[in-house]
């Protein structure tokens, strides 16, 4: 095995110039987030890949944090996972934080312990935080790898291009949705169909009720499910309203019968086994909220976050012993335990947690607003 | 004849049978890593394997982690043979150069002349793209 070097690593960052005829620039960064955490995703060739970051004495110089995993750490953890698959996920755990990275695993590290200010300069990777952090704070990142944004904490510095640039962040597309969003599964269905006729392209949009945080956080994420651009102008939302100064742009109109049409496409119709809220993962006032409905949840319910909040809900005593109501800290909503328990099909507010838990999971998921799944009626 | 337009982001060469869609592919979830194969029923080369292929996609989409499912494919020896894109993205490109997958960014015109199912030679030394001789 070949030591990497950090010349390697300089040279990946810099891969946008290889398509300008520009003097390759870089911009120093604030802080950076991974992802590429999860076993489930990395696999074996991962655990090979960090081995070598770590063998070759590389370590991040800016804070750096990570993307949840496929366990829950601890003893809790292990009952839900089986033992090969536990040791692995603690295994790249364990690579990271020798190579510098806080065990965060978190995917909303802005409502952690390093939220970046407006204008900071980043390299982020999760498509959902970078989206969140461009388009709602206003910090500054393109959509790095996971690897990429491994190489931009140890080197200390990302290329100088795409969002890192005002230019860069300028929309191109306007989109208009003609109704008004009752819930945060429109919002996610309405990001995955802009998603999907976006690609690359920054877009502005004016969408009535969009602006409501958990909202904008599915729309967010569904929009990075099918899209790739790493910024939205998200009228209300975004930090500032962007003038188009009368400049013409394409435009695109969506009607709720799209919203619809995607919705019913992303859910099966089949009997939900279980609930799953938490992708993005969720803040401690959402368990506060979904806390006082345990008597009248209908199913299992899993509610993922971070260690952080768990360890506050589990202070406050928030939740009733032996409830229907679990927490799970440390790991992504494609989770371990699901697997182990052998559901096939899902309740979810998520269309971003809707579309990989049926294509890497083969899981099912029906989707439903969290207000209808504390509605205690039939989901 | 080499093309000042096709930008090399990945030395390298490889061969083999065009796989070509439109659409954008997110290696998370959108191919199987063990198998090579095009995961995502959504997507028109859904039941494709990318193995030994030429794999022309306008760019990756989705998931920041594709990159690993790159390396995973090499690992695994399911990789495609050259990546073909119209539009250069980190997440392609950090997964070609870990894969060692040669990856060329082309433009229009020469996107356009290529078709699905043809068999192509990909140099990315000196960014040319031609069918193989002999054939």
């Amino acid at each position: 095995m070949d030591a990497i070097m950090r010349s390697e690593l300089e040279e990946l960052v810099l891969l946008p110039f290889k398509t300008t005829e520009e003097t390759p620039s870089v911009v120093p960064i604030k802080s950076a987030h991974i992802s590429g955490i999860s076993y489930l995703n990395i696999g074996d060739a991962g655990i090979e890949l960090l081995s070598e970051f770590e063998d070759s004495g590389l370590r991040v110089s800016v804070p750096t944090t990570m993307n949840p995993g496929f366990v829950e750490l601890g003893e809790e953890g292990e009952r839900t996972c089986d033992v090969t698959t536990y040791e692995k996920q603690a295994e790249i755990i364990d690579l990271l934080k020798r190579i510098g990275v806080t065990p965060s695993l978190s995917c909303a590290p802005y409502f952690e312990d390093n939220p970046p200010n407006p204008g900071d300069h980043l390299a982020w990777a999760e498509s959902s935080a970078v989206l969140y952090v461009n388009s709602v704070i206003g910090a500054w990142t393109n959509k790095e790898s996971g690897i990429g944004a491994l190489a931009s904490a140890i080197v200390g510095f990302t290329a100088n291009v795409g969002v890192h640039r005002a230019e860069g962040r300028i929309p191109k597309l306007r989109v208009r949705y003609e109704g008004s969003l009752e819930n945060e599964v429109e919002a996610g269905a309405l990001g995955y169909v802009v998603g999907r006729k976006a690609g690359t392209v920054i877009h502005y949009i004016e969408a009535p009720g969009l602006q409501e945080q958990d909202r904008t956080i599915e729309y967010l994420a569904a929009f990075g499910t099918s899209g790739s651009a790493p910024m939205v102008w998200i009228h209300g939302a975004s930090p500032r309203e962007f003038d188009f100064h009368g400049a013409r742009v394409e435009e695109a109109l969506f009607y709720k019968k799209e919203i619809e049409e995607t919705i019913e496409e992303l859910s099966s119709e089949d009997q939900a086994e279980a609930i799953i809220i938490g992708c993005p993962h969720v803040t401690l006032n959402t368990i506060k909220d979904v806390a006082q409905y345990n008597d009248r949840l209908a199913l299992p319910t899993y509610l993922f976050t971070s260690a952080r909040v768990k360890r506050a809900v589990e202070s406050r005593a928030i939740l009733k012993r032996d409830g229907k109501l679990k927490v799970v800290a440390d790991s992504c909503v494609m989770w371990c335990g699901l697997r182990r328990m052998g559901f096939k099909t899902v309740v979810t507010n998520s269309v971003k947690a809707a579309f990989y838990l049926s294509h890497q999971m083969r899981i099912n998921a029906r989707l439903r607003s969290l207000k209808e799944i504390l509605s205690g009626e039939e989901i | 004849m080499i093309n000042p337009k096709i930008k090399i982001v990945v030395k390298g060469k490889g061969s083999g049978k065009v796989l070509k869609s439109d659409s954008p592919i997110s290696f998370l979830g959108g191919i199987d890593p063990k198998t090579g194969l095009i995961s995502d029923e959504a997507h028109p080369l859904f039941g494709e394997n990318v193995r030994e292929k030429v794999l022309a996609i306008p760019s990756s989409k989705g998931s920041t982690v594709g990159s690993y499912v790159l390396y995973s494919m090499r690992k695994a020896d399911t990789a495609p043979s050259a990546i073909l894109c119209k539009e250069f993205d980190m997440i392609t490109a950090t997964g070609c150069v870990l894969a060692k997958i040669p990856l060329l960014i082309l433009d229009e015109g020469t996107w356009k002349s290529i078709d699905n199912g043809q068999f192509l030679d990909v140099d990315a030394y000196t960014g040319t793209i031609c069918e193989p001789t002999g054939r």
